[in-house]
Formats: structure tokens, sequence, C-alpha cells
């Protein structure tokens, strides 16, 4: 099915819907347990996730056969309204479009640029940007744009093609990006479901350039041999740090090092000189390095960050629109349902687009409630795209929704259990902890006295719906009624907390929950923390929380030691002399993580001491500065204070790889002035 | 709708638009705002004129030259 014929064949009733990524069904053999990603404690219904697969009656178990087969985990990539019916002839824009926050960075990123790419307003594109370019074009009545391959993956490019309209005179796009699609295929070699998303993601942004086709002529640039000469690529690298280099290749260190900056910007120049074109000439990119390059070297670049990167430089108040308004185009811009879902299933291959609203219309006589995977409205989208002809326009089929087992959990207006259901006998062996915290987060409020609705609540499963009600009774922070949750009386005391960015007086609350405090307890004596199947949820409470944190080598680590002011400051001023070298400006990043480790406190506590100390005291000549820079430590969601009454703001994807926010800004070096 | 050159009074009225799409004058119609093969896409005409709305408030704030004037045309002027 074409993309015209899926917009023509499927309406879209009024209501909510999901749409939940499934996995692709195992290739030749299955994975081990070391090589799948593990399903995260918690993770709610999954609907429609297989289920592993048992080994077969009467097989002799091996130490191999004996691990839990590898399962990747349905994810929730989105959710949306439809505010009306569709009619046979009409469609509607989508309204409350959503990607949920719990998203891993990797997927977020893929489902942000799949939204651009389908026609949402780009969060990161700048009026200024814009405005360059209409001027430009009102000079000289044609641009030309050079495309970075992350400008097309990221919806970038053709977002300008649509603004230019006719005064674009032709995409030129370097042969060097053509071939990052082959060199992926060495890039390959863990087989983790990202990768190959990613590399889906790139041939869909290579598809796209028969799309731009239709209204704009793209030219692909060669690169004579002698140009790639200087960027001999070895080593599994790929453009945009996509993939990490690997420590298996054997090739790593035959070849120079690759930059792909460099190699980019040199293909710019070799266009120029040697296409000597005579309308003004953009490189258009979305990576932020690049955009340095081509400022430093006086190169016409339109630069706007990812979609992805927008929304976290936004702090999650950005809004994502299916209708907006082209003001240099003068155009209105809609974005169907349909539009977005092709563009996801290009990526996932397998979606499952959940209705999950399943009252029967308004005042409709008793609803009721059922599984959406049985719900008519839901279905299911499937490419592949090894059945693709290159060159042809993209095919994909949809059906009923995909359903490998059925996940029997009643819906949470069925199954409100009432404070006096007894466990089940099996429950005791579960985790501890099963309730996650951005679960929780959903439906906290975000200020005394408001009121969400308890079937906001995602998790279905009746222990973790009991274990909800409890941890609202332990911490105080809100009461769960049958219709609703309502703030709790600690609640003030939480959000003081976060507003001063106390986090151990937010711990201080969540360790009221018993098994929280016990393992954070152990931990502090020096124990790890415990895996999943021990202990839950725990330790992503313990990260989100700010009293642990991710080490890319050390794993999880504590980070919630007391540590005075003094020998904060003391400790600053060291790692900033040895990682600066006794230069006066030094990577942030680095700093942070050696603060960590030394101190035993978490990268969000070291942002809120040094907000609070920078200027002052034995630090009063330091003060942080832009600067891109790249750490170690990766990222995750922490607890922070909600900067609107969506209780989604709860959450901030925090990357202290990337620096610090100091009032707001994100910095990543730490700079001495002199005295005086 | 159309971009005047410099120097020519601009006939829109942002303000006049503001009054539109205020909840207690809203126009609760849906209008067709795009085309998708084979269908069309209709939206709340409410949602539309906030979405032009904004988008002219970001135009006048950044303009292509400098002093530019919008002005709507075949537009209800005195709406």
């Amino acid at each position: 099915m074409k993309l015209s014929d899926f917009i023509g064949a499927r309406t879209f009733p009024k209501g909510r819907f999901e749409v939940w990524s499934f996995p692709d069904p195992p290739k030749k053999k299955p994975e081990t347990a070391e090589e799948a990603p593990r399903p995260e404690p918690g993770q709610p219904g999954a609907p429609g996730a297989p289920a592993p697969s048992r080994p077969a009656a009467g097989a002799v178990p091996t130490k191999a056969a004996a691990r839990p087969p590898a399962v990747e985990v349905a994810q929730r990539l989105l959710r949306f309204e439809v505010p009306v019916g569709d009619e046979p002839t009409t469609r509607r824009v989508p309204s409350s479009l959503e990607v949920p926050a719990d998203l891993g960075r990797a997927d977020a990123k893929l489902v942000y640029s799949a939204l651009t790419r389908a026609g949402v307003q780009h969060l990161g594109l700048q009026a200024a940007q814009l405005v360059r370019l209409h001027q430009a074009v009102q000079r000289e009545r044609h641009v030309e744009l050079f495309a970075d391959i992350n400008a097309l993956t990221t919806g970038l490019v053709s977002h300008l093609a649509m603004s230019l309209g006719p005064g674009l005179g032709r995409i030129v796009v370097s042969s060097s990006l053509i071939d990052v699609l082959h060199e992926y295929q060495s890039a390959l070699k863990r087989k983790r479901p990202h990768d190959f998303r990613r590399k889906r993601e790139l041939a869909r942004a290579l598809r796209m350039l028969d799309e731009l086709r239709e209204t704009v002529p793209v030219h692909i640039h060669q690169l004579p041999p002698g140009a790639s000469r200087y960027f001999q690529r070895k080593g599994g690298v790929v453009p945009n740090d996509h993939v990490e280099p690997r420590d298996d290749d054997d090739d790593v260190g035959e070849g120079t090092y690759v930059s792909e900056d460099r190699q980019m910007v040199s293909a710019f120049w070799d266009y120029l000189s040697r296409s000597n074109p005579r309308l003004p000439a953009y490189m258009v990119t979305s990576d932020f390095a690049l955009a340095h390059v081509c400022a430093a070297e006086r190169v016409a670049f339109v630069f706007a960050p990812t979609p992805y990167e927008a929304q976290l430089n936004a702090g999650g108040s950005h809004d994502l629109r299916t209708l907006w308004f082209d003001p240099y185009a003068l155009a209105l811009r809609a974005c169907p349902p349909h539009r977005i879902l092709w563009e996801l299933c290009m990526v996932y291959g397998r979606l499952n687009v959940l209705k999950v609203d399943n009252s029967s219309g308004a005042g409709g006589g008793g609803g009721g409630a059922s599984d959406p995977l049985n719900d008519p409205d839901s279905f299911s989208l499937t490419h592949d795209t090894r059945l693709q002809y290159p060159g042809s326009p993209s095919d994909l089929t949809s059906g009923r929704p995909l359903t490998a087992p059925p996940v029997a959990e009643p819906s949470a207006k069925q199954a409100r259990p009432s404070k006096q259901v007894r466990p089940a006998a099996h429950d005791e062996r579960e985790p501890l902890l099963q309730v996650r915290l951005a679960t929780i987060l959903e439906v906290l409020p975000t200020r005394p006295g408001q009121q969400i609705d308890v079937s906001e609540f995602k998790s279905n499963h009746e222990h973790r719906q009991r274990q909800w009600r409890q941890i609202g009774d332990a911490t105080g922070l809100f009461e769960v009624t049958e219709t609703a949750v309502r703030s709790g009386p600690a609640l003030p005391d939480l959000l003081a907390a976060l507003k001063k960015r106390d986090y151990m007086a937010v711990n201080a609350i969540f360790r009221r929950v018993r098994t929280y405090d016990s393992v954070l307890r152990e931990v502090e004596g020096g124990a790890p923390f415990p895996p999943s199947s021990k202990a839950g949820a725990v330790t992503g409470w313990a990260v989100s929380l700010g009293a642990a944190y991710k080490s890319a080598q050390l794993g999880t680590l504590y980070g919630l030691a007391e540590v005075a002011d003094a020998v904060f400051e003391e400790h600053v001023l060291r790692f900033h002399r040895e990682v600066g070298g006794g230069q006066p400006a030094a990577p942030i990043p680095e700093i942070v993580h050696k603060l960590c480790i030394a101190l035993r406190i978490s990268p969000i506590r070291v942002e809120a001491m040094l907000n609070r100390m920078l200027g002052h005291g034995a630090l009063a000549l330091y003060e942080a500065q832009r600067a891109t820079v790249e750490g170690d430590l990766p990222g995750h969601p922490v607890l922070v204070f909600p900067t609107s009454a969506k209780p989604e703001s709860y959450l901030r994807e925090f990357q202290p790889a990337r620096g610090i926010l100091v009032d707001g800004k994100l910095m990543g070096s730490l700079v001495r002035r002199p005295p005086g | 709708m159309t971009v005047e050159p410099p120097g020519v009074p601009g006939a829109i009225s942002v303000g006049s638009l503001a009054l539109v799409v205020d909840p207690a004058n809203g126009d609760p119609n849906e209008d067709t705002v795009g085309h998708d093969t084979p269908c069309d896409i209709v939206a709340d005409g409410s949602d539309a004129l906030k979405a032009v709305l904004e988008g002219l408030r970001l135009r006048l704030a950044n303009p292509v030259v400098p002093n530019e004037t919008l002005s709507l045309e075949g537009g209800d002027r005195d709406r």
C-alpha cells in the first residue's frame, strides 16, 4: 500500500491513540540474553509484545539454553488524539501529539525526527534562519542548499524546501553522503535493534531525495577520488556520532582520523570550486559542531538543531504542532496522522496503532472498556525495507494489531482494585518495587489542590496499581481515590525541595518507601545496585531522584553522599586545574565526572551545587561559559521542579556529557577569570 | 494574502484577527487547511486562525524586508 492509498483508505474515529513499536521477529537464531536489551522493570502493558519463546519439550538444558530468551521490548512511541472522526474524503489533523517522557534517548531522537519529516512543525528551525534564506531569494531569485545527511533525516531540508518553494534552485548532496548507507552496513556488527533503525532512517533519508525531486531538482555532487584520500574511512566510524567506535574492530588504527565535519566542509568547497554555481549556496545542517566549523570557515550555512535537541533545549515545554503557519511561505501546513505513522513505520518496521479510549462514545450507554488490541479501530503497520524496490515509492501493509501473546490485562477502568484486595501468592516472588518512577510522575499533581484523572495511570497491572497507592500513602505525595489522583500533604515539601534543587530532601521524601530506603542504605555502604530482577525499579528511581548516576564504564554508582561546601569547592578547584592543565578554561563534563566519582554525588547534584556556589567564596573567580563539549556520562531523566501544570514537566532529560544548566543556559566550560 | 513592498500601508489588522480567535467570538466551523491526495485536510477554523495569527506575529517580528507590511486579499477586512 502506497502512502496515498493509506491516506485514502484509513479513517480515524474520534479518540485517543497510542503508537507502539513491535519487535522484529528473530532472524536466524535467538540472541543471548547478554546481547539483547533487557525489558525495563515496570514496563507497562507492552501491548502485543511477543512472549519469550520456550525451549522445546524434552530439550536438554544447556548453560546457554538456561538463559532467558532475549526479548526486544515493545515501546510506546507516541500518543495522539483525533478530535473529530474522519469522513470518507476528509482527514483531520491530530491534537495532543506527545512523545512519552520515558522513551529512551535513542528512540526519542528517531521519533522526533520522524515527526518532523512527516510535517510536524520543526522545533528547532528559527525564524532568523528562514529570514536569511528568504532575503537571499529576494536578492538573487534562487538559492541552492547543500544538504548534510542529518538535515535529511531530521526533515530540515524538506521544511526549507517547502518554505522556499520556487525560490529554491536545487538541492545538492555530496556523493560521500550517499555512501554512508553502505558504510553503515559494516557498523551493524552487534545486531542491536537501534542500529538497524538508524540504518532504516538513513535509507529513508535517501529515499526522501526522490520525493524532493518532485518539486525541486536534486543534484548529487561527485567527489573526485582524491577528495576522499584525506578522509579514509576505517574503524567503522559513521557520521555524527551515531555509533560508538567498536572495540572489536581489527582495522582500527589503519586509517587516518575521520572528521565528518571536515569532509562536509571540503565537499562544499569542492562543489563551489568545480561547479561554480551562479546562485548563493548554503550548507544545511543539524550538526552543532559542523555549524561551528562552517562559521569558522565562513561557509554560508543554515543551522537548526535536531528536533530532539530542540525539545531538550526547550526544557520539555515544546509543543508538537500538526497545524501551523509558515509566515514566509504564507501557507498553512497540516500534518494528518497518516504521514506520522508512515514515517514511524519506515524506521521501526512494525507498529501497533491502538485506540486506547475504549468507552463506546460519550454518554453511549455503558461504554465499557476492552483490550485495545481487540478494538476494531486498532491496527498494525508493517514495512519491510528488503521488499522495497529502490527508487520506487515505499510500500507498507496494514492489518489487525500484531499480537504475539495475549497479554490479558484488564484495563484501568475495569480493574481498579480496592485497597482490600489481597496480593496473590506469586506476588511475593516479584521484584520489590515494580512501579517505575516515570509512571508515578505521569499522574503526580504539580501543585497542591490539583487533581488528575485516575485513568491516566498507565499501568493496568493489579499489583502495580496497589503498590502505586501504597507509595502515595507512604510518601504523602498523592492520594488515589476512585476517580482522581489528588495532591497529598507532602507535595508542597517536594516542590519546595525541587525548587531549591535539594536532592537530599527530595530523597528523604521518597525514602519513606521502605524498599527504596533499604536499597539506598545497602548501596551507601558500598554494595552495588541490585539488578532489576531483585530490586525491580529501585535503580531507576535512584537515578531519576539524583541518588545515583550511570557511568559508561562503571555501571550505576551511588550519588547521595553528603558533601560540605568547602570540600566541594576544594575539589572543583583541583579538578579544574587537573582537567584544564592550568589553562583558564576546562570542560565541565570532565570536571563533573571527576567530582561525581570523588565525592560520590550525582551529576544533577553537582549542577545544583555549582549553580549555588559559582561566583562566590573560593569559586568567586570562576564562571561557566557556553562551549560545545562531549563527555562520557550517559544522559538520563531526572526529577526537576515542574515548569508547567503538566506532570510531564517533572522529568528533564539530563545530559551531563554536554554540560550543565547554569541560570537555564547550557554551559560546557568552567572558566577562571583573571583576578581584579 | 500578499506581502506589500515597504512604504505601502498594509491592510491586515492583527488585532482584528485576535478578536476572531477569541473564544467568545470563536469560529466553530471547520476549514479545509490543505490537501493530501486523495483527501482534504480539515481543521477547526479557530485553530487555523490561531496558527495564522501566530505565524503573522512571527513574520512581523522577523521581517524579510525592514518595515514590510502584510495585507489580506479576499478576506472580510471589517471583521
